[in-house]
């Protein structure tokens, strides 16, 4: 099983009928998507409204994904469509270089990085956020912060982690739990949840 | 720390609700067995603590891997895209299926299209490769080099002069086998007969 395959039964579950596993699609993938309209779309509110406009469109048209490209790829397809739309409705065109390069780019991922387009708003605010998560990782013991950080910012698998660290694959998913909890716990008022909170 | 007093139940309780929340973490990594991950996903979908671990960890996520990713968080879009959920209607199984289904069905055909295609095609040049290759030995047999020429009407097969036998022989042994060699063979005949 693979990240991609997590995504998947989610997907089978709203195929099936169940609201609530697209409402975790939508928390897990929300941000990824609001950032890539941010390099297409000034304005805040345009950008909310077009981002739940392409959430709803992809619901919609979930009866119909196979699976044959990874959730998040045929996600970002409509989010960049229905940002053309967006545009067209206002009687403009896309930014064309803007467009073009989201749509040579497979990964999602390798767009949210470019920050040409940042504003003093967002930048102080990602100013804020890398200070905070830099305070929560210095925090963590060395092991729980070489396991999050070898999973998160490396990509390996469990079995990867367990051979660089020379231990047991449950001792690796033990501290990434461990470091994930207590990284979430630095970030909560960063990101206005709290324990009543929906998401 | 909690100081409160603990109990075997609430200890046990604990112990069971870290190791579901453990698992919660594999599972989201893709690092859970398949068969396990179903019954832990019921959970997460039923149970509202669960769903909220889930988004903390997506956040914490995008936070290490992107700090401009984790500055676009907006807890009132999430709100609003889950109320616009609530006026659309539940997808139905049968739509979830279809495309399944037809690709199964199409699958089928393509069998059977494949199928079909060697009963039809195949088999028959099969056997008539069988037949035809051994028409050369009857030629041989009741033609042989030497005699009188004569035109010689085989069964079902036109006459032609035995005198381009040498010839026909010399350009098979050119040809040799090809990967196609029953084609070769009735094509072979096919010219010869127009003689």
């Amino acid at each position: 099983m693979s990240e991609r395959d997590a995504d998947l039964q989610l997907v089978r579950r709203v195929q099936l009928g169940d609201k609530r596993a697209f409402e975790l699609l939508v928390a897990k993938y929300q941000r990824r998507i609001s950032r890539l309209l941010s390099r297409m779309i000034r304005d805040p509110a345009d950008i909310e409204d077009v981002a739940q406009e392409a959430f709803i469109k992809a619901y919609r048209a979930l009866p119909n994904f196979r699976g044959e490209s990874a959730f998040y790829t045929w996600l970002y397809r409509i989010a960049i469509n229905t940002a053309k739309n967006h545009f067209a409705a206002q009687g403009r065109r896309a930014p064309t270089v803007v467009a073009n390069d989201f749509e040579e780019q497979e990964n999602g991922e390798d767009a949210a990085r470019m920050s040409d387009t940042a504003t003093p708003d967002s930048l102080c605010q990602s100013k804020q956020v890398g200070l905070a998560v830099n305070r929560a990782i210095d925090q963590l013991p060395p092991d729980l912060r070489t396991a999050i950080v070898l999973r998160e910012l490396e990509g390996l698998s469990y079995d990867e982690i367990a051979a660089a660290m020379n231990c047991p694959v449950g001792t690796v998913r033990s501290r990434i739990f461990r470091a994930r909890e207590a990284i979430a716990q630095e970030l909560r008022p960063l990101l206005g949840t709290s324990e009543d909170e929906r998401w | 720390m909690s100081s409160g007093p603990t109990t075997p139940s609430t200890t046990t309780a604990q112990a069971r609700s870290d190791d579901d929340a453990e698992r919660l973490s594999a599972w989201l990594d893709g690092e859970l067995e398949t068969a396990s991950a179903d019954p832990l996903l019921d959970g997460l979908l039923h149970r509202p603590e669960q769903r909220q671990r889930y988004a903390r960890w997506c956040a914490v996520g995008d936070a290490l891997r992107s700090q401009e990713v984790l500055a676009g968080h907006s807890p009132a879009l999430c709100a609003r895209i889950s109320a616009a959920l609530h006026d659309e209607p539940a997808l139905l199984a049968p739509a979830a299926l279809r495309p399944g289904i037809k690709r199964h069905l199409a699958s089928g055909f393509a069998v059977a299209a494949a199928a079909a295609v060697l009963v039809l095609i195949a088999v028959p040049q099969m056997r008539g490769a069988g037949g035809l290759t051994q028409a050369p030995a009857i030629a041989a047999r009741t033609a042989p080099l030497g005699e009188a020429p004569a035109a010689v009407a085989l069964a079902g097969r036109p006459a032609r002069d035995p005198r381009l036998d040498p010839y026909l022989q010399a350009h098979r042994d050119f040809m040799g086998e090809g990967v196609m060699p029953a084609a070769a063979v009735y094509l072979r005949s096919g010219g010869e007969g127009e003689r």
